[in-house]
């Protein structure tokens, strides 16, 4: 176990010990990447938000049973991957997808190093926008299994963990995510 | 991608799980060799690759400040109603309910809602529209969202049940408190932000309760 992972761990036993500070740091280091994932789950910044708090709450009201074991993370994500499938299940939920603001911006740096110019950071916002485009026209379990695998860097056993299905299912999916988007991406490449 | 030559087919299918290192050692043997020797699944691999670079690089926003709050403020709330004192708030409120409503399933309501606030939903965030009703926020999904990881515990010892008190000694307050977190619950179910949106029945049920205790 990775020495992060032993932290969260250490923290996760003073939570169930009653050490609210705990709590507080497992929020500040989950909160900012279960929000991204979920954002990705649900396209809705609102939501994914509504469903930080309400995996950190489940968090901490399964305290008591918490047993070190499993990466932590792993067990927050597939609260969370859970809680979205649930969400968008939903029959009334809108397919709402709001662009994400300015506190969303990653930043013209990101996809190219700092002395890029001023192409190089249009296209790498072309970019990035094409792949949330994709991303959201996949289906859930694809786009959960791709981003727990790629992103969040969960073994295929654990997204089968997270999406009660088998490790063969999480292959299939991931591979079929991946290449839709590498598809996609390519054939922008070859069109522009 | 469309039209895998024949030789490639065999592999293609595993080039994910090489770059997600989840292939057994001798079949990772395999899809390299091949790759090594095949400009298309080079080609190939480097575009699945490109996928998890753009991937990585998307928004990480900072979560609302408020939604912080939120969660810190309801888990300080969880944590300052300790055991001792809901223990001693059930055996009152069981006595009184039924009486009250004639009805038993009231009773598991209100202790629905003082022994169980744990299992519900989120606090919607303040200068939001309102959250709309989530099937996910029932008592039931919820159980389904939390994994079974950390293993269940045995249940809270619940007090024994104490007989139920005559009208005569329910108070018309305690009445209409009751019927009012009755109406609440609708079918079996309230919601926290329901019973935030209802404070008013929550500080009387304080009230009766302290009278009660005191």
């Amino acid at each position: 176990m990775e020495r992060r992972e032993e932290e969260d761990v250490g923290l996760m036993l003073a939570l169930r010990g009653g050490d609210l500070d705990a709590f507080e740091a497992l929020y500040r280091r989950w909160s900012g990447p279960l929000a991204r994932y979920l954002e990705r789950m649900l396209r809705d910044r609102a939501s994914a938000e509504d469903l930080v708090q309400e995996a950190f709450l489940r968090v901490y009201g399964a305290r008591e049973r918490y047993q070190p074991g499993a990466r932590f993370s792993t067990w927050l994500y597939t609260i969370a991957t859970r809680l979205a499938l649930n969400e968008l299940r939903r029959p009334s939920r809108r397919a709402v997808h709001r662009e994400t603001g300015a506190d969303g911006d990653p930043g013209p740096g990101a996809l190219v190093g700092p002395e890029a110019g001023i192409d190089e950071v249009v296209d790498a916002r072309r970019t990035r926008a094409r792949v949330e485009e994709i991303l959201a026209k996949l289906p859930e379990r694809q786009r959960a299994a791709l981003w727990l695998a790629a992103v969040e860097g969960l073994s295929y056993a654990e997204v089968a963990e997270a999406l009660e299905t088998t490790e063969k299912s999480v292959k299939a999916l991931v591979h079929r995510a991946r290449s839709a988007l590498a598809d996609h991406l390519a054939r922008k490449r070859s069109v522009a | 991608m469309n039209g895998i030559p024949s030789s490639c087919a065999p592999f293609d299918a595993d080039l994910s799980a090489l770059l997600d290192g989840e292939l057994t050692p001798d079949r990772e043997r395999e899809v390299r060799a091949h790759v090594a020797e095949c400009g298309r699944c080079a080609g190939r691999l480097d575009q699945l690759r490109a996928v998890d670079e753009v991937l990585g690089a998307l928004a990480a926003a900072p979560v609302a400040p408020e939604v912080g709050a939120a969660v810190r403020d309801r888990v300080r709330r969880e944590a300052g109603r300790t055991a001792p004192r809901r223990r001693r708030r059930a055996p009152r409120l069981r006595r009184w309910v039924p009486a009250a409503v004639g009805a038993v399933a009231a009773a598991g309501l209100v202790a629905l809602v003082l022994l169980d606030l744990r299992s519900e939903g989120p606090v919607p965030m303040a200068a939001r529209e309102p959250v709309p009703e989530r099937a996910g926020s029932e008592p039931s999904r919820i159980a389904e969202a939390v994994p079974p990881h950390p293993a269940p515990g045995p249940d809270a010892g619940a007090p024994a049940p104490a007989p139920p008190p005559t009208l005569d000694e329910v108070s018309d307050e305690e009445i209409e408190l009751a019927l009012a977190l009755e109406h609440l619950g609708g079918e079996g179910e309230i919601r926290e932000w329901e019973l935030i949106e209802n404070l008013d029945l929550l500080e009387k049920l304080e009230a009766l309760e302290a009278r009660g205790s005191g």
